[in-house]
């Protein structure tokens, strides 16, 4: 029995260090450890880092980078200028986002948390990879407006990152693929799952829910989880959420060419939906009452309209208000004040 | 201790399963048909070396004035493509694939317009096959270097994979501003997908692998066969080409501009 119970814990080991599940995930921070942690109850990430090992060297280096105006054309603008940390990283209170010389974006900014486990990237998952998705905005006309070529010229002009990148890769030469590699090991950290629902899925007698949240909850899993799947809240599809007739974004459509998939985006995660409004691709609607409202009656048809809200989604005020009760539930202040993904003073 | 057995049970089961998982993967990465490196086979390399026409004439960039099968006169400022996974093919029908295996050739850049095919077991080869652009796989394997750096600009941010092929140019036939052409070639998702299998023929030709790594194949790329074949481009009507419909006829001919002309061993 002994041996038994030894090789049984051995066993155990074995499968639990060869990947970061954590049944017993511990949310407190400690900020020298970059370790990237998630709950059992999550499934296994998109991407694992295999190709990409993090290090605190190249975390640190990419969070130099996401926070640095170097990317772009004029030295103006960084990846935190439109994803900041206490809107989950979304950009709070911008409709659309703006770039270069203000130029006005056509799409709302993404939160970022959890993108491990995207299966594509953008409202019209015009990317495929979190690696390479940077290059998007480091090159579009309204966002950065600059060229990857020269991003990497001006880092490879500076002491300091010559020897981050160093650091980091052990090299002297500075290429877009490191660039994109310590990139992806920033903001492939960002894990959100300290929420309130998170503590109240792992211990629901120490973090009950009121009753308010409780009867969300129930309404949530009825109406609403079917496209937003928990624990993720999303299930990385592209779906026509009967905003419009006739669509001014395409959407989806001018990814695939196809049909169908006019007037469609990416199903977003609803955790920390409380501080990441305004909401849809085209940040229309300021507050959560809004969006349940467009659910429940204000639903427009198409052809492309998602079948499972032909009909609206029925809901009474009184279900709206524990609704939202619920998504509150999904606020994640301890990501939000994470010290690992400040910005360095 | 049932609950314990059940544990331990449900462990050997997992690793199992892992331990099959991985003997099939290797299984698939063993292609049969690729030699093994065994001692006593020696290796020798192959030189393919590029030739850019219109028609008979070497490419020549902005000034050249050239006239397509319809009629139309144009110029060309830009013409680039990427030839990924070649293989060689000998008489019994065995593979040799050149392993990272992506070149961008273009035509500002004559040093892009030679490569090497390196670790061929020596022996006769008689036809080869590569692709025009780049595989599925690399499209979305994240961030890549060498040939495949998105800092070369052959790489679309909003709708991200590769430009298999770019041409750029202008004719008086377009009604594009400033009269261009632009044909970027690319998208790996049916049923908009650019990638294409090209096997230029070897005819009566043998290629002679040996140790003194001598052998070069000579192919041409006619960019006229771009526009006509089999289809037929008229500039006034497609002066544009970003992906889809259009990029997919586009890339149905590109593969005829690839011809074998000479094999030197």
């Amino acid at each position: 029995m002994g041996k038994l119970s030894i090789y049984i814990v051995c066993l155990m080991l074995i499968l639990t260090a060869s990947c970061k599940v954590d049944s017993k995930f511990d949310p407190i921070i400690n900020e020298d450890d970059i370790t990237v942690k998630w709950p059992d109850y999550f499934p296994a990430p998109a991407y694992d880092f295999s190709g990409n090992p993090i290090t605190k060297e190249g975390f640190l280096l990419g969070k130099k980078l996401f926070y640095d105006p170097i990317l772009s054309v004029d030295n103006t603008i960084s990846c935190g200028s439109c994803h900041q940390q206490f809107a989950a990283f979304a950009h709070a209170d911008h409709k659309l986002s703006h770039g270069i010389d203000n130029k006005l974006g056509v799409r709302n900014s993404q939160a970022l948390f959890n993108m491990i486990w995207n299966t594509s990237f953008f409202w019209d998952g015009g990317s495929k990879h979190i690696e390479v998705q940077p290059i998007g905005p480091i090159t579009n006309p309204v966002e950065m407006d600059e060229t990857v070529q020269n991003v990497v010229y001006k880092l490879s002009q500076r002491a300091d990152y010559k020897s981050l990148f160093k650091a980091a890769f052990n090299t002297d030469s500075i290429t877009s693929q490191l660039m994109l590699k310590a990139i992806a090991q920033f903001m492939g950290a960002f894990v959100s799952a300290s929420s309130k629902y998170d503590k109240n899925r792992i211990d629901p007698i120490a973090n009950p829910f009121t009753e308010d949240e409780k009867l969300g909850q129930t309404i949530f899993e009825s109406k609403c989880a079917s496209c937003h799947v928990p624990p993720l809240f999303t299930d990385n599809s592209f779906r026509n959420n009967g905003l419009d007739e006739i669509f001014s974004d395409s959407g989806r459509y001018l990814i695939t060419n196809i049909n169908s998939d006019m007037g469609k985006f990416k199903v977003p995660s609803l955790r920390n939906i409380e501080l990441t409004y305004p909401y849809m691709h085209d940040g229309r609607f300021e507050t959560l009452p809004q969006v349940l409202n467009h659910y429940s009656s204000e639903i427009k048809q198409s052809a492309t309209l998602d079948q499972s809200l032909t009909n609206g989604i029925a809901l009474n005020n009184t279900e709206k208000q524990q609704l939202i009760a619920f998504l509150k539930t999904l606020t994640d202040r301890e990501f939000i004040n994470d010290p690992r993904f400040k910005e360095a003073n | 201790m049932k609950c314990i057995y059940k544990f331990f049970l449900l462990n050997l089961v997992i690793i199992a399963i892992a331990c099959r998982k991985d003997s099939s993967l290797k299984k698939e990465t063993q292609d049969p048909a690729i030699p093994k490196p065994v001692e006593n086979i020696k290796y020798g390399s192959v030189r393919i070396n590029i030739s850019n026409l219109v028609g008979n004439e070497m490419i020549s960039l902005n000034d050249s004035v050239y006239t397509n099968t319809n009629g139309d006169s144009f110029t060309i400022s830009k013409f680039k493509y990427y030839l990924s996974n070649f293989t060689l093919r000998n008489a019994n029908g065995e593979l040799h694939r050149q392993t990272e295996s992506y070149h961008l050739i273009d035509c500002q850049k004559g040093s892009s317009f030679t490569m090497l095919i390196d670790s061929v077991p020596v022996g006769t080869y008689n036809a080869m096959n590569f692709i025009l652009g780049v595989d599925s796989t690399r499209n979305t394997s994240g961030a890549q270097i060498g040939a495949l750096d998105p800092a070369l600009g052959m790489f679309w941010s909003w709708n991200q994979g590769y430009i298999f092929l770019m041409m750029e140019g202008s004719s008086p036939n377009s009604t594009a501003p400033d009269n261009m052409i632009t044909y970027h070639l690319g998208g790996f998702a049916q049923p908009y997908n650019c990638i294409r299998n090209v096997n230029p023929s070897f005819g009566a030709l043998d290629l002679v692998v040996t140790e003194k790594n001598s052998s070069e194949i000579e192919i041409s790329a006619d960019l006229l066969r771009l526009f006509d074949t089999p289809t037929l481009i008229k500039f006034a009507q497609t002066s544009e080409g970003m992906g889809g419909a259009i990029a997919v006829t586009l890339s149905n001919n590109a593969v005829n501009m690839f011809k074998v002309i000479d094999i030197e061993n």
